[in-house]
């Protein structure tokens, strides 16, 4: 918040807003790697198998305690979605799915923490950029897809064969009259899942991250006058309340990531497309 | 199993809204490749974007007339 105090005019929200969407990055262009993303994203997979590995070494084969509850009914919920989606069986899947899953939430839940805190901390230790959910910035979600691209590929070509899989290019929607159109629009299908997939949770939690930001501009602008402390009630009532419905949005778009990658899974690994 | 077939793919109706978009993104890019590959911009980006289109509209269709769906 005492960000956004710095400039009076409209100048200083859009610097706001642009510092806080920019990466503490190195290297230019394509080369550009996003070290908040990259390190937030791998303390957040470490917590993830630090807690899980905990949660298996103190599991005891009776009553569950509460924590192991939990985990075990993440776990169950999660292998259900599998059954039901993924036809046949393969041992990659159902631990995938769960990765996914706990992984993506614990990205996205990065964005319910107060939008200024973990700035305002780095910048005591001299780090002047710092984006803190890992799903907001696009490599992520899209690299996310990117594996799920690469191993449906591998199932497409584990199952069908070269073979099989050429001849889906080849006459897929329009039949054998109309080769061509068909290799293109195979390769636009082909390539529009995990582009879905990446750009979705990418929409949805850069949408959801805008609007913290600007919900916590209407505080910021009462730092430059008393006057602008009548915003104070607003900013709680709508923080809140952005924040309790994004409970559900970061929970449903994990949801989704997860359920939409064993489907496209489950289609490639079957035989007839 | 019979049951198990079904649930799955029903799921892929919550994305039937994002498939369409990213089709037509799909067409796009792909024609944007393929033109800077052949130096032909912009005929193979239009053609593949409006390719994208037709096939995103008929795979919502397809997606939502599928009996398997209901």
């Amino acid at each position: 918040m005492s960000q956004a105090a710095e400039g009076s005019e409209g100048g200083g929200t859009v610097e706001y807003i642009q510092h806080h969407l920019t990466n503490l990055h190195v290297g230019e262009g394509f080369m550009t790697w996003n070290i908040d993303s990259i390190v937030i994203s791998i303390l957040l997979g470490a917590l993830f198998v630090m807690v899980g590995a905990r949660v298996a070494k103190n599991a005891t084969e009776g009553v569950p305690g509460g924590f192991q509850n939990f985990v075990e009914s993440i776990l169950e919920f999660v292998q259900t979605q599998v059954k039901d989606s993924f036809p046949g069986h393969h041992p990659l899947i159902a631990p995938m799915a769960l990765t996914i899953f706990v992984w993506v939430w614990l990205m996205n839940f990065m964005d319910l923490i107060p939008v200024d805190l973990l700035p305002l901390i780095a910048s005591w230790f001299g780090i002047g950029y710092l984006k803190v959910v890992p799903t907001t910035d696009l490599s992520v979600p899209m690299a996310m897809a990117l594996v799920v691209f690469i191993l449906s590929l591998y199932f497409n070509l584990k199952v069908k064969g070269l073979g099989g899989y050429l001849k889906m290019f080849l006459f897929h929607p329009f039949g054998k009259f109309a080769i061509p159109a068909n290799i293109v629009m195979t390769a636009i299908e082909e390539l529009a899942k995990p582009l879905s997939l990446g750009l979705r949770l990418f929409g949805n939690m850069f949408a959801g991250e805008l609007v913290f930001l600007l919900i916590a501009l209407l505080a910021g602008a009462a730092t430059l006058g008393a006057g602008m402390l009548i915003w104070f009630p607003l900013q709680v009532v709508l923080d809140l309340g952005w924040l309790l419905f994004h409970i559900l949005v970061i929970t449903l778009q994990a949801f989704i990531f997860m359920v939409l990658t064993i489907v496209y899974l489950g289609m490639a690994h079957t035989a007839d497309h | 199993m019979a049951k198990s077939k079904t649930k799955g793919p029903g799921l892929l109706l919550v994305s039937v809204g994002t498939m369409l978009s990213s089709m037509v993104v799909a067409g796009f890019l792909l024609g944007y490749w393929v033109d800077g590959w052949l130096g032909t911009p912009p005929v193979f980006m239009l053609a593949f974007g409006g390719m994208g289109l037709v096939g995103g509209f008929l795979k919502v269709c397809k997606l939502l007339n599928d009996p398997k769906m209901q």
